[in-house]
């Protein structure tokens, strides 16, 4: 297929008529649309999904309502009508699909979707075909089941990584979306239909035994069994009813929950504030408490350096009366040594006889020991009185907690600082989730967590009624081959189709494990091939693929690297997609959003110079970050078909423009 | 952007001839044919590929009953 021109009015953010043409020179098969965030890039990618399938892609991959596709200025004017027109080429010939929404006729002013007539036409060769042929005419050359591969937007690289966490919903999913491109489902639905033949095959068979007679017994056990299937089939269809209605309803609380997680996180800010408010008003009236039993002693911190001094003063007072004390006290001993040596003429230190004239000093010492002793005056009760009134001015000098109070008085300071400033968070946070029920996100937060158990219930329960219906279908096989064996119960036409859908079933089903294989070897070796080209790291060898078509990237040992940047994730999505595209069909258009957002220079130059070679056209929707247009667009200049840019006229409204002939 | 599903006709064929190597290669490939041609239909349109797969069916049963 190729893409001539597409076409749109009042298509989300383009008011009015806007018109693009795909380059459709070979050699120079490259459109670049330059935009900045939020002019319209990604509308132009959806207004391709809206034309071909209906649909457009928001955020986490939700369809975007009707009603928000209409352009918002346009609505404001009462103008409801909205087209989207694209032409192109197949198989040599020409078409033209073209969707309309117009506000229905007895509508004044639309409220919702539902207020809109959606309609489609489509021309072949400028012939109209019926709306009926148009399904099959899109499923020959872009079906929607694997259009995520040549519509590509590049918020969705990262789901990529999921396909190697086995068994996440995501990696389900987009296995399903390789498969489709690969070709699996063809076998899925040959098997599927087989069986639903075989089913209906062995029903009129057992009637046909019955009718026959001598086979009641055969007969009578393949009914048994029949129904047996049918209500586990029964019931595994409302199972994997109810798993589809819960991982909805999870999805949309993922969502919901998504949205509000910045409010979420106020909440949670909230609460904390809350908390240390109190902790810290809690802590301010302690201190408070504390500062006044100090106040009430704090009145002798004033006197304080007065009392000292009169208690130094008292207190050399007081040493001078002990000094005197302890003289006259050694004076006395004194004396009494002497007068106890002269009374019995012996040295009191060597117990020796004195001699008279040792008695004769001794008595003149005493003497003047005596008259020494006179010279000491004491005055008791000044000496008292002192002691009393040191021990007083002790008693009121005691250290006290009052110099806490400064400390206390700053802490109660900080503290009303922190109060204020927790104060106005609060109010801050009070006023963002105004109006927002907090408890109803707690809700949907117990409420996805409980979704998430029940469909880890039923996924056994699904696993389980499997394994009793392959019990029960080897039963039912079993009595069909006791049947081959009996001429008459084998040449019954019913039989004869029991036997040939049964090998068809079982053929096709061998078929779906045979593929799967034939195409993770296929995919990986064309993965790896483009790894190689995109790669800037020469010791990366390749890539290797797991069950869910993740790709591991090996090193020049051929062992797994572990780990790999935000970048390197890129590649290897890139890789993929290029190896799926080249596993499952004929080079087509690939138009990309915002795919180089993660990669640098030499990244970007490589893929640049790959992709061009292995699709019919290349469009990439790019900011300046991505791709420059002073160096990267003159690298690529030989390759560029056309450039346009996407240019703001107001909020709700932006216009194209084509920058080079 | 046309299908290429001979990755997945081969498959079908090996599986046939490693399980039931009697099964007609004819029917096979005209059953495949049918399950490309509806690969991509609604699922309000699934029955046409089973309808078609029947009559087959019961025409090859035909075929080998009249021969």
């Amino acid at each position: 297929m190729i893409l001539q021109t597409l076409s749109a009015t009042n298509f989300m953010p383009y008011r009015g008529k806007m018109s693009i043409s795909f380059p459709t020179n070979k050699d120079r098969n490259v459109m670049l649309v330059f935009g900045d965030n939020m002019r319209g890039k990604t509308s132009l990618l959806n207004a391709l999904r809206w034309v071909f399938y209906g649909k457009a892609i928001g955020r986490h991959s939700r369809e975007i309502a009707l009603f928000d596709l209409v352009n918002s200025e346009a609505t404001m004017e009462g103008d409801w009508s909205m087209e989207v027109v694209v032409t192109f080429e197949d198989d040599g010939h020409r078409y033209e699909l073209r969707r309309t929404a117009n506000k229905r006729a007895l509508v004044s002013k639309p409220t919702r979707s539902e207020d809109l007539l959606v309609e489609r036409a489509m021309r072949k060769n400028d012939i109209p075909l019926g709306d009926h042929l148009i399904d099959a005419e899109i499923n020959r050359f872009a079906p929607e089941q694997t259009s995520r591969f040549f519509l590509f937007d590049g918020e969705l690289l990262d789901e990529y990584e999921q396909l190697l966490i086995d068994g996440s919903e995501q990696s389900k999913m987009i296995k399903e979306a390789i498969e489709q491109v690969l070709g699996v489902p063809t076998l899925i639905r040959g098997r599927d239909d087989a069986q639903t033949i075989l089913k209906a095959a062995q029903k009129q068979q057992t009637a046909d035994l019955q009718k026959m007679g001598g086979f009641e017994s055969q007969a009578e056990k393949q009914r048994h069994y029949q129904t047996q299937i049918e209500s586990i089939e029964k019931d595994i269809q409302g199972q994997n009813d109810r798993l589809k209605e819960i991982n909805a309803e999870r999805e949309q609380l993922d969502d919901d929950l998504a949205k509000v997680e910045s409010l979420y996180q106020a909440k949670q800010k909230l609460d904390d504030a809350v908390s240390e408010r109190d902790k810290a008003a809690k802590r301010q009236d302690e201190l408070q408490q504390q500062r006044l039993v100090l106040v009430r002693e704090a009145w002798k911190e004033v006197l304080r350096p007065l009392l000292t001094l009169k208690r130094e003063h008292i207190q050399d007072e007081h040493s001078k009366f002990t000094s005197q004390m302890l003289a006259r006290d050694k004076v006395e001993t004194k004396i009494k040594q002497l007068q106890e040596a002269v009374k019995s003429e012996t040295c009191q230190s060597c117990g020796q006889p004195l001699h008279e004239k040792e008695r004769v000093a001794a008595g003149q010492e005493l003497g003047k020991l005596q008259a020494e002793l006179l010279g000491f005056k004491v005055d008791m009760t000044l000496f008292s009185k002192l002691s009393s009134e040191m021990q007083s001015l002790d008693r009121l000098l005691k250290p006290t907690d009052a110099r806490q109070i400064a400390f206390i008085d700053n802490e109660v300071n900080r503290l009303s600082v922190e109060l204020t400033k927790l104060d106005n968070q609060i109010e801050d946070l009070n006023e963002l989730i105004r109006g927002q029920d907090t408890a109803e996100i707690a809700r949907k937060r117990f409420m996805r967590d409980g979704l998430i158990k029940e469909a880890a219930r039923i996924a056994g329960e699904i696993k389980s009624s499997q394994e009793k219906l392959t019990a029960f279908r080897r039963e039912l096989e079993m009595i069909s081959k006791i049947l081959e064996g009996l001429p008459k119960a084998r040449a019954a036409k019913s039989s004869r189709l029991v036997k040939l859908a049964s090998a068809l079933e079982k053929v096709y089903a061998r078929s779906i494990d045979q593929l799967r294989d034939d195409l993770k070897a296929t995919v990986e070796s064309l993965a790896s091939q483009a790894f190689r080209k995109l790669t800037t790291q020469s010791q990366y060898s390749g890539l290797r693929i797991n069950s869910n078509y993740g790709l591991t990237i090996l090193d020049e040992r051929a062992q797994e690297v572990p780990i790999r940047s935000a970048g390197a994730e890129q590649i290897v999505a890139l890789s993929l997609i290029d190896g799926l595209a080249h596993a499952g069909r004929s080079a087509g258009p690939v138009v990309m959003d915002t795919p180089f957002g993660r990669l640098d220079k030499k990244h970007r130059a490589n893929i640049l110079a790959y992709l061009p070679t292995t699709t019919s056209q290349l469009v990439l929707f790019v900011h300046e970050g991505e791709v420059d247009k002073a160096t990267d667009l003159a690298q690529l200049k030989s390759k560029v078909g056309c450039v346009y840019e996407i240019k703001e006229v107001g909020l709700r409204h932006s216009r194209i423009e084509r920058i080079n002939q | 952007m046309k299908d290429d599903n001979d990755m997945a006709l081969a498959a079908l064929l090996k599986a046939a001839a490693e399980i039931d190597p009697l099964l007609s290669t004819e029917l096979l490939r005209k059953s495949f044919a049918i399950q490309r041609r509806h690969q991509f239909d609604r699922d309000d349109n699934r029955e046409i590929s089973m309808q078609e797969l029947k009559s087959l069916l019961a025409a090859t049963i035909e075929e080998v009953g009249s021969t």
